[in-house]
């Protein structure tokens, strides 16, 4: 352990939690490493905090359990919190204090279809995938399946955005469709999707067995995007507030520890030795294929900037007219930023001054503004 | 008269998926199909156009019909969202019992209610089912540990099997312990001595 995570700890007076023992669900991917390295290294016990952790089998399943208080809490894709508050899929609304990683997706293409688009089996940029796969497009007669896991996800978000940019589909021969992940690589193989857009390990294990070819990585569409958050009821946080600061700061603990590729990979380790991913052949991952990060604050404020794209895209999904004046108001009721200021100064985190940033305009290293001192920013740059 | 409901259920263990479909053809509503896993859930429950679709709650394909509800109006949405419509308790009640539900707009809700009431009632039996299936199991398994133990003690002492029973028990009673777990101290320590 790095000496700057072992310094990371709650003041002694800090208020006891209200409830001390928590389910905390999750879906087996990569990215759900901040909750299995807090509870296997300790950072929930050391916050006070006994935490149970559930697999669970679907986002649905997720969303429902944590409505229903079956979940405490979870990692969850941004946009179902977002969603939720605008009463989409949920009766009740949800809300976000951090945000739990940047990065980890890609779109991974059949075999055949690797070949097809791409024989001299090349890396592609954004652009020249676009142009690979346009033109495939253009004398194929029928459809291509192509398989996300969550319509409210980054990576279907990241995938609609890329088709759009580049105008990849105009005449509509790309079927959008939802396969949970563990089925993917599966589903590919039998030759039921020829395209989908998951977290890792998925995309990297398909490559592993041969049966699909990277395409491009979700780095390529949008550099550092951001992906899960930790999702809670509005009502859930508004009774346990000392339980859920505890939860923020032991899980802010997780991620500064990860953030170190020697202990992001040992975290992996972990996880995947474990059995946290229910898969066999977990050699043949390659585990830095998703450049996950999960650094503090970058990787895990809750930038409203954001919650504004997630909000958007979920608008353009839901044939659901809500004014942007209102946007405005869900997205700062659903992301919690005051809360995050207030667990991560108790811990001495530096923080960004202000609650937004721009967006997918850095092609380097930038600076913002930090309470303690300024803090370097990674690229964020569309379509490299 | 009101045309019969139709129904989809999609459970992956078919012997609780059949209960529920019996149950439901009882009751006089029209169970369209039953199915497990499948390829091509959402093209099928277009086809079905079921006005109710009754889904294990922990099934994967759930956000295949998550999907389905947020890019189709016409196609069934989760009954968690009409929770607020006065519903919360019977919702409650089915989740609970590991049962999910989706509905197309406009179903009035006292059917709704009727149908999730039976279905959550027969995941509950089912779980009982298995539960107790479970324990017969155990029951089996601890007696066998408990025959064990009680050979080796009779070997041990030279005693007759009601003797030996008799200590084991008085053993449980002074450690204050299951005999179960006397047994297995039994077996582990005997066994390295003999």
């Amino acid at each position: 352990m790095n000496s700057a995570t072992t310094d990371i700890r709650l003041p002694d007076d800090f208020p006891a939690a209200e409830k001390s023992e928590l389910n905390i669900g999750y879906i087996p991917l990569l990215d759900c490493i901040p909750v299995v390295a807090a509870k296997e290294l300790g950072f929930f016990e050391e916050a006070g905090l006994s935490v149970t952790l559930s697999r669970e089998s679907s986002w649905a399943s997720i969303r429902d359990k944590v409505q229903y208080g079956l979940l405490d809490a979870a990692p969850m894709p941004a946009g179902i919190v977002l969603a939720s508050a605008m009463r989409l899929g949920a009766s009740q609304p949800m809300v976000t204090a951090m945000g739990l990683g940047l990065n980890g997706n890609a779109i991974t293409v059949s075999k055949t279809l690797w070949e097809a688009i791409n024989p001299s089996n090349i890396a592609l940029n954004s652009e020249q995938a676009a142009l690979a796969l346009k033109s495939y497009l253009e004398g194929f007669e029928g459809t291509l399946n192509v398989a996300s896991v969550h319509t409210y996800s980054t990576h279907h978000f990241l995938l609609r955005e890329w088709l759009q940019h580049f105008d990849i589909d105009p005449q509509g021969k790309l079927k959008l469709i939802v396969v949970p992940p563990p089925q993917m690589v599966d589903a590919m193989q039998r030759g039921v999707i020829d395209i989908f857009c998951v977290g890792e390990p998925w995309n990297s294990l398909a490559q592993a067995k041969g049966v699909g070819h990277k395409l491009l990585s979700g780095h390529q569409i949008w550099e550092n995007a951001p992906d899960k958050v930790l999702g809670v009821t509005k009502a859930w946080s508004e009774s346990n507030p000392a339980t859920h600061q505890r939860l923020i700061a032991a899980l802010l603990k997780a991620c500064s520890w990860l953030d170190n590729e020697t202990n992001k990979l040992s975290g992996f380790a972990l996880l995947l030795n474990n059995d946290y991913i229910p898969i066999d052949d977990i050699d043949s991952i390659n585990l830095l294929f998703g450049q996950h990060s999960f650094t503090p604050p970058i990787a895990t404020f809750p930038w409203l900037s954001q919650a504004r794209w997630f909000s958007q895209h979920i608008l353009n999904v839901s044939d659901h007219n809500q004014a942007p004046e209102s946007l405005d108001n869900i997205v700062e009721q659903t992301y919690l930023t005051s809360l995050y200021r207030e667990v991560a100064s108790a811990l001495d985190i530096n923080l960004p001054c202000a609650n937004t940033k721009d967006e997918g305009v850095h092609a380097g290293n930038w600076e913002i503004a930090g309470t303690h001192h300024p803090i370097v920013m990674p690229s964020d740059i569309r379509f490299r | 008269m009101k045309k019969r409901l139709s129904v989809l259920v999609i459970d992956e263990d078919r012997g609780r998926a059949a209960l529920v479909e019996q149950a439901l053809r009882d009751q006089g509503y029209d169970v369209l199909a039953r199915l497990d896993t499948t390829d091509h859930l959402a093209d099928r429950v277009e086809e079905l156009k079921p006005d109710m679709i009754i889904v294990d709650l922990d099934s994967p394909d759930r956000d295949v019909l998550e999907n389905m509800a947020i890019l189709n109006q016409s196609s069934p949405r989760p009954v968690v969202m009409f929770a607020e419509q006065g519903d919360q308790p019977t919702i409650e009640k089915a989740i609970r019992a590991g049962v999910s539900a989706y509905i197309v707009d406009g179903l009035e809700h006292h059917r709704m209610k009727a149908i999730l009431d039976v279905a959550a009632a027969r995941f509950r039996e089912f779980q009982a089912l298995r539960s107790e299936l479970a324990d017969a199991k155990n029951e089996l398994a601890d007696r066998k540990i408990v025959e064990r133990a009680k050979g080796l003690v009779m070997k041990h002492n030279r005693c007759s099997e009601e003797q030996a029973f008799k200590a084991m028990r008085k053993m449980a009673m002074d450690q204050q312990k299951p005999l179960n777990d006397i047994a297995k101290n039994i077996i582990s320590v005997l066994e390295l001595v003999s």
